[in-house]
């Protein structure tokens, strides 16, 4: 285009319009009359066509680019998160390696929760009382009542974990808080116990002053699975700590 | 809404992507519903929902977060036209009665790409990371909304320049000035350039 002259932001137009099939008989008369008499011409006008396609495509890909209405469904967030674990964090994570007592995977860790969550509770596991490890739960659930579902995922929490009480969060920002709140004081270990309901997995962290957390990981593939994941979650820790 | 820490999504940090999720979804959902809304709306979502999986898989080769949004942006549209084109061959090849019709089957092979193939096809998707980015701080407002105008809703010199409020002649002046802007990436991408001109025969 920079060859051409003033005169060409005529063609220029005549090219448009017939690109667009808008050019009226006269017009593409003038500009078919304007391809014959300057060859030159054919060539700018082929390069034209192809930058017009080029804008069809660009176009409508820029404007979604930048896009900003719309909001990510909640029930898409488990499987997204999913296909994190297992791209991004294939071996920092394992969720089914049995490890033992003396083997406890210290690792990543912290990474934790995501969506949304639902209580945090303080208590102790019977038979980890005599190693004084404090327990902390927690439930994520940012969908909550509308998933439809019948049982309620905390009271399975309390029974298979014998836990007196349960409170829900319901943004990820507490549950991220709570995450990051461990005692400072002292030399008891403490686990985080918390339910993902979102993303269907139940995740241990344990901290022990002066070591890296630990995290392992249990998949929930259907919540009615949820209170035997429970119990396996309980088997593992009492076995990690006999 | 806040962008995410790149190095976080790179070593998968569920917070991060949770927040870049949040963050990506209209750029993913936005391109996809381009293609798709007519033809198959009911497919939009899960097709954005595996662009961003794909996404996942491919952060990382990029090499910061002013990329995601393009490469969103690619695979979405490269997913609606891979499922456009499965559900088309499906009503046809399926031998079923009630198949798209003439019409039907001429819009959607209007929103394919048009053989042999958008010039946009055959990117690398880094070229086309670059190419939007750069698009973004190339083509001025008045501009981009001047060739939207023509080129993706059709409006004719006069419709556009009732529409904005400009002189009949503007509109032609934006939009040479709007290809010039698109014909300089070309020059800037020899890819693009290369595929362009395979277009153009």
């Amino acid at each position: 285009m920079n060859s051409m002259n003033a005169d060409d932001q005529q063609f220029f137009d005549l090219a448009m319009k017939s690109v667009a099939g808008q050019a009226s008989a006269a017009e593409q008369a003038e500009l078919d009359s304007l391809l014959a008499s300057r060859p030159e011409l054919k060539a700018e006008f082929d390069r034209l066509k192809a930058d017009a396609s080029i804008a069809k495509e660009v176009l409508p890909l820029m404007e979604a680019t930048e896009a900003q209405a719309g909001k990510l469904p909640e029930y898409a967030r488990g499987r997204l998160q999913t296909k994190v674990r297992e791209t991004l964090r294939k071996g920092q994570a394992p969720t089914t390696t049995v490890v033992t007592p003396a083997s406890w995977r210290w690792g990543w860790a912290i990474g934790l929760a995501a969506a949304a969550a639902v209580t945090v509770a303080v208590f102790l596991i019977p038979s980890l009382v005599a190693q004084k490890m404090v327990i902390q739960v927690a439930m994520l659930d940012r969908i909550g009542d509308t998933r439809g579902t019948t049982s309620n995922p905390a009271t399975i929490i309390q029974q298979a974990l014998n836990q007196p009480k349960v409170e829900t969060f319901s943004a990820s920002a507490e549950l991220r808080r709570w995450m990051g709140d461990w005692p400072t004081d002292g030399q008891q270990p403490v686990m985080k116990i918390v339910y993902d309901r979102d993303k269907g997995e139940v995740r241990i962290v344990r901290h022990i002053k002066g070591k890296p957390p630990f995290e392992k990981t249990f998949p929930v593939q259907r919540e009615q699975d949820l209170a035997a994941v429970l119990k396996a979650v309980q088997a593992f820790i009492q076995e990690q700590t006999q | 809404m806040n962008t995410p820490s790149f190095k976080a999504l790179q070593q998968g940090d569920p917070h991060a992507w949770d927040d870049a999720f949040d963050w990506l979804w209209p750029t993913a959902f936005a391109v996809v519903n381009l293609k798709l809304a007519r033809f198959c709306p009911e497919d939009v979502e899960d097709v954005a929902i595996q662009a961003l999986e794909t996404l996942v898989e491919k952060v990382a080769t990029l090499k910061s977060v002013d990329e995601l949004k393009p490469l969103t942006a690619r695979i979405a549209h490269n997913l609606a036209v891979s499922r456009l084109r499965k559900k088309y061959a499906d009503k046809h090849g399926g031998g079923k009665i009630d198949s798209l019709n003439a019409m039907e089957s001429k819009e959607v092979n209007r929103s394919l790409p048009s053989s042999p193939g958008s010039p946009l096809d055959e990117l690398h998707e880094n070229d086309l990371t670059k190419l939007l980015t750069e698009s973004q701080e190339d083509l001025k407002h008045e501009i981009r909304d001047v060739l939207n105008d023509f080129f993706i809703s059709k409006l004719t010199y006069d419709g556009i320049s009732q529409k904005r409020g400009i002189p009949i002649g503007t509109v032609g002046v934006m939009l040479k000035r709007g290809l010039e802007a698109i014909r300089q990436w070309g020059k800037r991408h020899p890819g693009l350039m290369k595929e362009l001109e395979a277009f153009a025969r």
